[in-house]
């Protein structure tokens, strides 16, 4: 299987006011695959299209190479989900999650949800609003885990979380991710987690995307070049993707570092983060 | 939809111990005479069941569970059977308690107790068909509003129609379900439940969470 995840052409308007797309994309299996930009860019809408818990307008989607509607239950035995404020109602507790799931998922492994419980300190008798912020997100990728799916979407799994949490988090997706046949599409606007684990980045910004590469590509092609106004004026304007003017020198994000290094030599030059790249691209001037 | 049921069970199952104090301060009411348990425990149990609707909402069940392998006519379907096995088996133990206090008491009135099982039935069937697709619609906040103005327009239309209609040529109908009503009751609540859960089901397939 080459894509877990494909997507052609998808539309989906929201009343004049947020459009998302024509969208295409694909999400190669075996990877972690990023998903950035704005809150509000259209990340969440992705997701709930991919999953049909919202209906596209136009276009068409593909899980595990098949129509995700026409073998909509049949793909979702091997996709595990979370997604940002929706889980069991926290009335119930981690108990019962499993005794609910065990009847949902073909493949629910209540041995390895209870190993992952026991790991992770999450009390089973406790119910769900009496969970710690990231004591319940570790227990919603528990859920998400137990019935071993072939594919994770994630929607901001690490947001509002201190780091300890999210780095536990973080390590349980490479863990994860170790079997070929996994993938993860994971969305966040905490870029900095995905320098660490991402394979593959995905931008998206007012519905569109504007970006899709592998992150070495992004790291070892784009980066940030520094000078001072008198500077800015001499360089090639096609040279310049994006740039903000900062109170004493110009930051401008360019591509192919290798030659702009050889031809704006006296200048500064920055590796480029995908926060940086993040900032720039939907703030920057052109 | 096992799974999507027991979910529901065990929601209730949290919920037990309001539960429990309401259930005990009905049978000392009912003790003194004042209330019929046959009636009032399957309409506390039912009312229960709906509270957790709000639950569900709270914390976006709904399109967690679609992300599940259960199509969405499921997720209608097990709510639908969820709430008849919650109404028979409220109804069988209010029977029975109903019957331990009369035996208390000394004094079995069969027919009374049938009839208020029967007229709890049809009221819950009517609760059920009416307000799960306004649930489904409007979600269980904005669905509770629109119930109470449903039911406003209804006391409304059926006091004018008390008024200006002559209930004696209607007399010789309703004498006919007044005597066969164990029979009238049951094949009517069937009908609009399955009513109801065709239009929710039409409702939640295109519904957007």
């Amino acid at each position: 299987m080459k894509n877990a995840i494909e997507v052609n052409n998808l539309v989906k308007k929201y009343d004049d006011k947020f459009k998302l797309g024509e969208l295409t994309l694909k999400i190669p299996s075996g990877q972690i695959v990023g998903l950035i930009g704005e809150n509000g860019a259209g990340k969440t809408t992705l997701i709930k299209l991919v999953l049909n818990v919202i209906n596209k307008d136009s276009g068409d989607i593909k899980i595990f190479e098949k129509d995700y509607k026409a073998y909509e239950t049949e793909i979702k035995q091997d996709v595990g989900v979370v997604l940002d404020d929706m889980f069991f109602p926290e009335l119930l507790t981690a108990k019962d999650v499993s005794l609910v799931m065990k009847d949902i998922y073909k493949n629910w492994d209540d041995n390895l949800y209870y190993n992952y419980l026991k790991d992770f300190n999450i009390p089973i008798d406790k119910q769900i609003k009496k969970l710690s912020k990231g004591m319940r997100k570790k227990l919603e990728i528990v859920t998400a885990i137990s019935h071993k799916p072939k594919l994770l979407i994630l929607d901001e799994p690490t947001s509002g979380l201190d780091p300890v949490v999210r780095n536990e988090i973080l390590d349980m997706f490479l863990k994860f991710i170790k079997d070929d046949n996994h993938t993860i599409l994971l969305s966040t606007h905490i870029t900095t987690d995905l320098e660490h684990i991402a394979d593959h980045i995905i931008f998206i910004d007012k519905g569109l995307k504007i970006l899709d590469s592998s992150r070495d590509e992004i790291i070892d092609n784009y980066g940030i070049l520094k000078c001072d106004i008198d500077y800015f004026n001499k360089i090639d304007k096609e040279d310049i993707l994006k740039y903000k003017k900062n109170k004493y020198d110009y930051q401008i994000l360019v591509s192919d570092i290798k030659k702009m290094k050889k031809k704006y030599k006296t200048c500064v030059f920055d590796k480029i983060t995908l926060e940086d790249l993040m900032l720039l691209m939907i703030k920057g001037e052109k | 939809m096992l799974g999507l049921i027991k979910k529901d069970f065990l929601m209730i199952k949290a919920n037990l111990k309001t539960f429990l104090i309401i259930f005990i301060a009905f049978i000392i009411m009912s003790y003194n005479g004042s209330y019929e348990m046959t009636f009032v425990l399957p309409f506390l149990c039912i009312m229960l069941f709906i509270s957790t609707f709000s639950y569900d909402d709270f914390n976006n069940w709904n399109a967690y569970a679609i992300s599940f392998p259960c199509s969405r006519k499921t997720i209608v379907k097990s709510k639908y059977m969820a709430s008849i096995i919650i109404t028979i088996i409220s109804s069988i133990i209010g029977v029975l308690v109903a019957a331990v206090i009369a035996g208390l008491k000394g004094s079995i009135d069969v027919s009374e107790t049938l009839d208020s099982l029967f007229s709890c039935i049809l009221a819950i069937s009517i609760i059920i068909s009416v307000m799960y697709p306004m649930i489904f619609k409007y979600g269980s906040e904005k669905g509770r509003i629109f119930l109470f103005l449903l039911v406003a327009i209804i006391a409304v239309l059926g006091n004018v129609f008390y008024k200006y209609i002559d209930f004696s040529s209607l007399e010789r109908y309703l004498s006919f379900f007044e005597k066969n009503y164990y029979v009238v009751i049951p094949m009517f609540s069937a009908l609009i439940i399955c009513v109801s859960y065709l239009i929710s089901k039409r409702i939640y397939l295109k519904k957007e969470f």
